[in-house]
């Protein structure tokens, strides 16, 4: 009998084990540690100089952009070098004379750039600050105003405001236009407004280069420097059309990226409205995000390298709108990344550009 | 309660069939009934870094270590406000010679604002799975067969506004020939 039960028992049990084992599997298992150290942002948003109004995110890393169309456009970014000098460039014919930025000045409408040189001999002396610009719809009527003080002259000198357009040829700049005006010393800033009649008609798509300075011609060296503060200088379209051409955002990094900026949805009521979109690294741009006649026909823009500014007063990038409309009540909004990587990593920072007319 | 020799050979032989009846059904090895090798043999499935690994991410490189043969590994990445997304930061490779079924089980999440996830992609067969990091989970990702791999991406959202911080999160890849989901590992 207690043989028997033995028996029972180990029968059940051993059929018990044996569909265990049937219903479970066995599992192998690799460890993955995972450790995310959340980094302050390499790149961000800044501020525009133009008249853009635009929103940015608590850490700057995203930006909502809004843009209305004007019947008269300005085509120079920066034009009152408020926050900076940046992208004016500079260059003269001598190397005693030289630029820098000033915040503020006496009578300025804030940061003024001042073209500086103490003069040690007789001879021609000229300094110039330069702009790339792009105008949204053809032209060949431009308004100029610049604002200038100049706070010395060297003895003995005829002195004159220099200014004028230069076209990009494909290979060299070729200048289209230049004119002067005579220059005294002033004691305070002093405006200076011409319509520019250009002999030819500038295009969209061509980049121009507009430049401005003062000329020194110094008869006899005495002694005395020259001293000359820009305080704005700007170029304006106006015409039938609406338009707008300038900085949307700035962009601003401590290490070199590639970017891009793409759009992932696009609503529009509007039927004439065109833009054109691209980043702008100052030495060169990226193909454009582009709307015709109110609809999107080019969502994504190529990659450009974006390198930490060589100082304080530049910015790493920017997003340039051109826009332009023939009637007004219309509106485009574009909401997309800008989107940058280097190395392994890429990283989404979410962009919403609206454009009225 | 002694029992008799027959009695103890009828529960030695029952055990003895559990044994080599769970063995041979589980499709492991056959073995020979009268002796049991145990050796330790190489993973059929293992980790491998991939080939984002050791580049340079939003701050410092991408670390990926990976040690026990193949077994484990120590990954830290460094996103950043916004979407960071990294590629290929480590492969799941079956160099065995069956396929095999394989989850990822999110053992220890993070709890943290924002989202973050893994992809996982059979680089054959595409995007397998989304394992969200931020909640227990277990994702199956298929199966593996000899030969193939599959991809480790994440993508992690971390809203602005919100304060940076670091935290750890553990995984566990687990493979089996059978199709069953997996459970937590003793410990896990």
């Amino acid at each position: 009998m207690r043989n028997k039960l033995v028996k029972i028992i180990a029968a059940l049990t051993a059929i018990l084990l044996t569909s265990y084992m049937l219903s479970a599997s066995i599992f192998t298992y690799d460890t993955t540690h995972l450790t995310i150290i959340e980094s302050t942002p390499p790149l961000w948003f800044e501020l525009p100089t133009s008249t853009a109004d635009v929103a940015l995110g608590p850490n700057s890393t995203s930006a909502t952009i809004n843009i209305t169309l004007s019947g008269t456009a300005e085509l120079l970014q920066n034009p009152d070098f408020y926050y900076d000098a940046d992208p004016w460039r500079y260059a003269a014919n001598n190397a005693s004379l030289y630029a820098y930025w000033l915040s503020s000045d006496t009578g300025s409408s804030g940061g003024v750039v001042v073209i500086y040189g103490d003069i040690t001999s007789s001879g021609t002396y000229y300094a110039v600050l330069l702009q790339n610009f792009t105008v949204p719809f053809p032209t060949n009527t431009l308004n100029m105003s610049i604002r200038y003080m100049v706070e010395s002259v060297p003895i003995l000198s005829l002195n004159y405001l220099i200014y004028g357009i230069d076209e990009w040829n494909g290979t060299a700049w070729v200048n289209i236009y230049n004119s002067y005006t005579s220059l005294g010393r002033t004691s305070a800033y002093t405006d200076y407004n011409v319509t520019l009649n250009l002999p030819a008609t500038l295009q969209p798509g061509v980049t121009y280069r507009f430049w401005f300075g003062v000329y020194s011609y110094v008869y006899f060296y005495i002694t005395r420097s020259l001293d000359f503060r820009a305080d704005w200088a700007m170029l304006l379209l106006t015409s039938g059309y609406y338009a707008f051409a300038g900085e949307a955002v700035r962009i601003n990094d401590t290490k070199t990226v590639y970017a891009r900026l793409y759009v992932y949805n696009f609503t529009s009521n509007a039927s004439k409205l065109n833009a054109t979109i691209y980043l702008d690294n100052e030495t060169s741009r990226t193909t454009s995000i582009t709307v015709i006649n109110g609809n999107l026909t080019q969502s994504s823009t190529s990659w450009i390298r974006l390198d930490p500014p060589p100082n304080p007063l530049y910015v790493s990038g920017k997003i340039i709108v051109l826009a332009n409309d023939t009637v007004t009540g219309e509106s485009i909004v574009l909401r997309g990344f800008l989107q940058y990587s280097s190395g392994g990593y890429a990283v989404y920072y979410p962009v919403t550009i609206t454009i009225r007319s | 309660m002694r029992q008799g020799p027959a009695g103890i050979a009828m529960v030695l032989l029952a055990l003895l069939t559990v044994l080599v009846g769970g063995i041979v059904l589980a499709g492991l090895a056959a073995v020979e009934p009268v002796g049991v090798l145990i050796t330790h043999i190489q993973s059929p499935v293992v980790l491998e870094p991939g080939k984002h690994s050791g580049l340079e991410d939003v701050n410092g490189t991408i670390q990926v270590n990976i040690t026990g043969n193949g077994t484990e590994a120590q990954i830290v990445l460094h996103p950043t406000y916004q979407y960071t997304l990294y590629g290929n930061i480590l492969n799941i490779t079956n160099n065995g010679t069956r396929s095999y079924n394989v989850s990822i089980i999110v053992a220890q999440p993070v709890s943290i604002p924002g989202g973050w996830a893994l992809l996982l992609e059979n680089t054959t067969t595409g995007l397998v799975a989304v394992a969200n990091l931020t909640a227990n989970g277990t994702y199956s990702l298929g199966q593996l067969p000899p030969g193939q791999n599959i991809e480790l991406w994440a993508l992690f959202y971390i809203p602005e506004g919100t304060r940076l911080t670091t935290v750890s999160s553990t995984i566990y890849i687990a493979y089996s020939p059978s199709n069953e989901t997996p459970v937590l590992p003793p410990g896990g």
